[in-house]
């Protein structure tokens, strides 16, 4: 079959000239829209109770994520903002942890939640946010302090196994 | 586009007792669902087994039956017919989802309900932007298969990409036992994994999480164009013998 | 226009894990306008594959098909193609009306006589009663004569049947007869795929005789440039010697064979017969004998 009768309008086989302009005009917009992510308003990490989240990681092999934050804690939003409700990100922690949140009420009440206070001392939790991964496997659990931006709080995600 | 082969393929649809009735059942789940006002665009995730069917029929069947070589000897581009097909098929879908969509809100207006306009019609548009995808599929798997090949090859896909990245996170993870070595091989090198699950998302993307999401939208429609390209430089190339089957 | 033209047709079925299994191997055809050429041979001979390659559904591997002078698929060409397969598969939920609208559309004639052209298609068939119901209330008949219609729908230069006459009645045949006739006198160039040799020699102006995918013989049917006569004379009313100085032909036994160029020289050789006083008891043309030559070349 001759090449030639692939843009010759009068063949029978001949492509349409727009569906290839169209299907690259379509990928360089996907390209470029990746760049600008779209937020959402809320979190979307379908956050897990405390007390329900070892017995849902053990079923599921998941490891834990722990993300200890204060309602008064400035990188603490900026990481939800940033993390918690981009699309991508959140769909990778639901996927891959078992994602538990924990808000600290010190400064506020006196004292925290019992489960909170249980987690902070058993982690060694002394500033926000800190987000804590505790591994099925036997193992130092991974551990980030503060907010280093979103491609290394990514980096810090997606090297856990 | 041949609007000759679109409205065809409407009428084939319309024609058929299992459209009508499968889109009726569908009016009527909407309604009974936004009654009692279930989670606004739920209603959609029906969808999926009604546009299998729908988009089935192109090419693959025709070729088998005979139709294709009468199709054929007319002076038709075989690119303008399968788009076309491609068209009439999604047009079919569209209009149920809309019908749906109307059944849904009308329900939960009469039923005092909140309509939730950004989050249900948000579903309808990710439905109907799937509704592309997937019948562009269905042509691509159509285009060098016969019979209804093309739907055991999209769900086997499906079924296959599901399983086989969910082993291997799994695998992934093992630190210790028989498959330890293979987690080490595949922490060291991510890409194994990630490149299956961009193949699984690309192919059957989740819902997005946001309503009009633009990036999940683009992603569904250019992999539907290159879908539909792909489609089109096989089909030219078949060939079409009769009495053969 | 030029016709049909195949020129040294190879192809070859190609399966994976297996050998190919050659087909056609470099076929020959010419069908000029209004030409009627009938293409048998038996089963596996390659008249399927052979006519699949010409109307342009399958590649060929070698040699060349054009169709006055263009490919096969070519846009234009096809506009002046018609095509009437062996079995009609079509959507059986619409009506016969519906399906010659969709393909007279399809064959892009023109809208303003589009219902005129599938009225008299219908009519001319014999379908226009059944216009109204679905092709799956038709019978094998009516599907194939729905088949016809739909490839006459634009009145096509070039025309492509096979197994027309397949399990039509008799009324039908000859309906199919006098289209081809029909198709013949409008100067179209007609190749016909066919099993039925009696329709072959009735509507034919020649025949292809496909064997094991070469062209094993071809025979001009209605030749009236070289005509093959019988004359039988009464037994005991001639002299060999005589009828042959007056005609420079022996005959055997009784029967007088002459191979003449127009109906004057059949007239001519007559009288000088009588002129001899031998009795003509009897005077034919030979027809070609499909079967006897098939037979021979199957």
């Amino acid at each position: 079959m001759a090449r030639t009768d692939l843009w010759d309008r009068f063949s029978q086989r001949a492509l349409p000239v727009w569906l290839p302009v169209a299907a690259v005009v379509l990928i360089v917009a996907r390209v470029i829209s990746s760049r600008y992510e779209v937020k959402s308003p809320v979190d979307l990490v379908r956050w897990v109770l405390p007390r329900a989240a070892e017995q849902m990681a053990r079923a599921a092999h998941k490891p834990i994520l722990y993300e200890f934050g204060a309602e008064w804690c400035g990188p603490c939003h900026v990481m939800e903002e940033e993390v918690f409700r981009d699309a991508e990100l959140a769909k990778m922690i639901n996927d891959k942890f078992v994602p538990v949140k924990l808000v600290d009420t010190r400064r506020e009440t006196g004292k925290n939640l019992p489960e909170v206070a249980t987690l902070e001392s058993r982690f060694g939790v002394r500033a926000f946010p800190t987000v804590v991964v505790v591994l099925q496997a036997e193992g130092a659990p991974r551990t980030m302090v503060g907010y280093p931006g979103k491609a290394e709080f990514e980096t810090f995600l997606r090297g856990i196994p | 586009m041949s609007a000759t082969v679109i409205l065809e393929t409407l009428r084939r649809h319309f024609a058929h007792i299992a459209y009508v009735a499968a889109g009726l059942l569908i009016v009527i789940i909407a309604a009974t669902m936004a009654a009692v006002d279930a989670p606004a665009g739920s209603t959609f995730q029906v969808f999926s087994l009604f546009m299998i069917i729908a988009g089935c029929q192109i090419i693959g069947p025709e070729f088998s039956s005979g139709t294709l070589q009468l199709i054929l000897s007319k002076p038709i581009h075989r690119s303008r017919y399968l788009l076309s097909r491609v068209a009439g098929v999604v047009l079919a879908l569209w209009i149920a989802i809309a019908l749906a969509y109307t059944a849904d809100v009308a329900a939960r207006a009469i039923g005092g309900h909140d309509i939730a306009w950004r989050v249900g019609g948000g579903a309808a548009v990710s439905i109907a932007a799937e509704a592309v995808l997937l019948v562009s599929l269905m042509a691509l798997f159509g285009a060098f298969t016969r019979s209804y090949m093309n739907v055991a090859l999209y769900l086997g896909g499906q079924i296959l990409l599901s399983m086989v990245a969910g082993v291997l996170q799994m695998m992934q993870r093992m630190e210790r036992g028989a498959f330890s070595a293979f987690g080490a091989f595949l922490r060291a090198h991510p890409g194994v994994v990630n490149t299956i699950r961009t193949i699984d998302q690309n192919l059957y993307p989740d819902a997005p999480r946001i309503p009009f999401d633009r990036n999940w939208l683009l992603l569904v429609f250019s992999n539907a164009a290159i879908a539909l390209l792909l489609a089109c430089v096989i089909f030219r190339r078949r060939e079409v013998p009769y009495g053969a089957d | 226009m030029s016709g049909i033209q195949v020129r040294a047709l190879t192809k070859a079925y190609r399966h994976l894990g297996r050998a190919p299994v050659n087909v056609l191997h470099g076929v020959d055809l010419e069908v000029q306008p209004g030409e009627v050429v009938g293409l048998i041979g038996p089963n596996g001979a390659g008249k399927t594959t052979l006519m699949s390659c010409i109307v342009g559904f399958l590649r060929p591997d070698g040699g060349e098909v054009s169709i006055d002078g263009r490919a096969s698929d070519d846009l234009g060409i096809r506009r002046r193609t018609g095509f009437v397969p062996e079995r009609m598969n079509f959507d059986r939920r619409a009506t016969g009306r519906a399906f010659l609208r969709y393909m007279a559309k399809l064959a892009e004639v023109p809208h303003a006589e589009l219902d005129a052209r599938v009225d008299a298609l219908l009519e001319r068939l014999g379908l226009a009663n059944a216009q109204k119901r679905l092709l799956s209330q038709y019978s094998r008949g009516m599907l194939q004569r729905i088949g016809m219609a739909q490839a006459l729908v634009r009145e096509p230069e070039f025309l492509f049947l096979d197994e027309p006459t397949s399990g039509l009645d008799p009324h039908g045949v000859f309906l199919v007869r006098e289209l081809i006739a029909e198709q013949k006198a409008r100067g179209a160039a007609v190749l016909l795929n066919s099993h039925q040799l009696a329709e072959v020699e009735k509507v034919c102006d020649r025949v292809v005789f496909l064997h094991k995918g070469v062209i094993a013989r071809a025979e001009t049917l209605h030749d009236t440039t070289r005509m093959t006569i019988d004359v039988t004379l009464l037994a005991g009313s001639f002299d060999p010697a005589t009828i042959a100085e007056a005609t420079g032909l022996t005959p055997a036994e009784n029967v007088l064979s002459a191979t003449v160029a127009s109906e004057a020289e059949i007239a001519d050789l007559v009288a000088r017969v009588i002129g001899t006083g031998a009795g003509v008891i009897d005077v034919r043309r030979r027809t070609a004998d499909l079967e006897s030559i098939f037979r021979g070349t199957a």
